[in-house]
């Protein structure tokens, strides 16, 4: 019990001294808000003939299969900024979790507290790895729901059922629910890739990004330089987008796919949830070899916040 | 008397280089001890092997544990200020007190909150916000409210000025020093806590020259000040120093009985700065 408070309280420093953990997707967020407002405002969404009439009659033609493949992408349209948004977030935070701490000199002051070093050094993993997606995720669902509400005016403006048309066949649940899966599956599978990071921010007393990204250029030009290869770089973006490959069947596309007389193909609810392979990912050994890579590197972080000399 | 540091032929090598050598230091409970050194001498590398901050040599104890490699136990009983400028800018006031409150079980929230409403501190200011003394008063609310058995400090109030020194020190032995308590301090202002210590180390070229009880000093030390027709016979007496102004001449003496020194002139105590330049600064042209 005191240990999951003081856990608590260890990764709520993160997000003090991170403030961008919850800043970044929030101001994202805040962005799409306002572009969908405008749009609305735009497409006189609100008036009996406006944008809305056009989606009252769209989606008052699809069959149930298709309407819920249709908000399917409207809602998943929003994702992919906040991903990006997140991928920065986690490299700046990473890379600066361990070194600002030495930068300012406060790390006398927070080795002066009954806190190991262990679980300093995990507390900013799972900062990086769990709470900045969690947070991402949080944000997401909220755009979602925004997404969704305004979605309704539109159809009130044209006389529409909002319910019917957009709140039964939006698949919020599943999609969250994969959401969730996503960011898990990504966050084991880009372990070996934050715990490089978070090795660069131990080990560097200036400019750690430049530890973190040099050594890896430079060994990825000499391999292209020595064999015309690209094995270094494939397998750092490998470990970037690969979680794709690992953790959903192949069929994860068919979301996206768009039919030849511009309709959508209908994707239905448990379809959604099939595209998750967690067998696959489980038993992928890319997967378990990461994560002793990245075992390796977060025991050398704690090793050098615990032993270096300071001085 | 209960020993909490026990130091025995401490070692710390930086390259070729000895930051200690040979450093031995005993703090029984409820002492003030003033590490006092120039600078270089080894002052905060022995602090930081007493805190488990550093790799060593030698034989050490604090507390009766192994500082290294029981750190974080040691962490519970033991607190320190290492520097004044060591509490992140991006802290709140009220963050800090969250915090230490729930990581340190140690921590009595209220005592800190009732010392902070002494000061001119803002609850929900930023540290990157306040003076330099405020936060130092800061870090000392936090330390203070904290049970520890010693408490460490590295040149607590470096850069502050004479107000918030005195008031730092005169807090610090009213507020929060007892018998049950133990302070371990170095500092350059040696004057100004003369009057708080117990005991006193000097520490020179990693090695402690001098280790006295406060209440003993002036058995072993004796300064001696003389007119010029006594100079030949003091001097013949071996003082450690001799200083010499407006026509008065002033020995200090180490372990010379004082009925030999006193027909020579008038004696009293050394004052620690005076015995401090005769200790080390003899090695230090």
């Amino acid at each position: 019990m005191n240990t999951l408070r003081v856990w608590l309280m260890l990764l709520r420093r993160e997000t003090w001294e991170h403030r961008a953990i919850v800043l970044a997707p929030a101001i994202v967020a805040g962005l799409t808000a306002l572009l969908m407002l405008a749009g609305l405002v735009q497409g006189r969404g609100l008036s009996r003939d406006g944008a809305g009439l056009y989606l009252v009659q769209g989606l008052g033609l699809m069959s149930p299969d298709q309407r819920e493949a249709s908000l399917t992408v409207l809602l998943t349209g929003v994702v992919p900024l906040f991903a990006l948004t997140m991928v920065i977030v986690i490299l700046f935070y990473a890379v600066d979790a361990l070194y600002s701490e030495r930068r300012d000199r406060s790390i006398l002051f927070w080795k002066s507290l009954p806190v190991t070093d262990t679980a300093t050094v995990l507390a900013k993993l799972v900062t990086a790895t769990v709470v900045i997606p969690l947070v991402t995720v949080v944000f997401v669902a909220i755009t979602q729901v925004v997404t969704l509400l305004m979605a309704t005016m539109m159809v009130w403006g044209a006389e529409g059922d909002a319910w019917s048309l957009v709140w039964v066949p939006a698949p919020l649940f599943s999609l969250w629910t994969l959401l969730g899966y996503f960011m898990l599956a990504a966050a084991l599978w880009c372990a070996p890739l934050i715990g490089w990071l978070l090795l660069a921010s131990a080990w560097a007393r200036k400019a750690p990004l430049l530890w973190a990204t040099l050594p890896v250029v430079i060994a990825g030009q000499l391999e292209l330089l020595a064999f015309g290869t690209t094995g270094i770089y494939g397998l750092v973006g490998d470990r970037v987008v690969g979680v794709f490959r690992v953790a959903f069947r192949p069929d994860i596309r068919t979301l996206m796919q768009v039919d030849g007389e511009g309709g959508v193909q209908a994707v239905a609810t448990d379809r959604l949830l099939a595209l998750i392979d967690l067998p696959g990912l489980l038993s992928a050994p890319g997967l378990w070899f990461g994560l002793a890579v990245a075992l390796v590197l977060v025991v050398l972080a704690i090793f050098i916040r615990r032993y270096r000399d300071e001085s | 008397m209960n020993e909490l540091v026990h130091a025995r032929g401490l070692v710390k090598r930086y390259g070729r280089n000895r930051a200690l050598d040979g450093f031995d230091l005993s703090i029984g409970e409820g002492r003030i001890l003033g590490l006092i050194g120039p600078n270089g001498a080894g002052k905060t590398t022995a602090l930081k092997a007493l805190l488990g901050l550093t790799a060593y040599e030698g034989e050490l104890r604090v507390l009766g544990l192994d500082p290294v490699r029981q750190r974080q136990r040691l962490m519970q009983d033991v607190c320190f200020i290492a520097d004044v400028a060591v509490l992140p800018r991006w802290l709140r006031v009220n963050q800090a007190l969250d915090y230490v409150a729930t990581v340190h079980p140690r921590f009595r929230r209220e005592r800190a909150e009732a010392f902070l409403a002494t000061t001119e501190i803002p609850s929900r200011a930023r540290v990157k916000t306040l003076s330099k003394g405020m936060i130092t008063q800061l870090h000392l609310a936090l330390i203070m409210a904290i049970d520890a058995r010693l408490l460490v400090l590295d040149e607590p109030t470096l850069g502050l000025d004479i107000l918030f020194r005195k008031a730092f020190y005169r807090t610090l032995l009213n507020d929060y020093f007892d018998e049950h308590r133990t302070i371990l301090v170095t500092t350059h202002q040696v004057e100004e806590i003369e009057y708080i210590l117990t005991d006193v180390v000097f520490i020179d070229h990693g090695r402690a020259v001098l280790a006295e009880p406060m209440d003993t000093l002036g058995d072993r030390y004796c300064q001696l000040v003389t007119r010029r027709e006594h100079l030949e016979a003091a001097r013949a007496l071996g003082p450690l120093r001799e200083e010499e102004g407006f026509g008065r001449h002033a020995f200090i003496f180490e372990d010379v009985p004082r009925e030999r020194l006193a027909p020579l002139g008038e004696l009293r105590t050394p004052s620690i700065s005076d015995l401090f330049v005769a200790k080390v600064g003899g090695s230090r042209k």
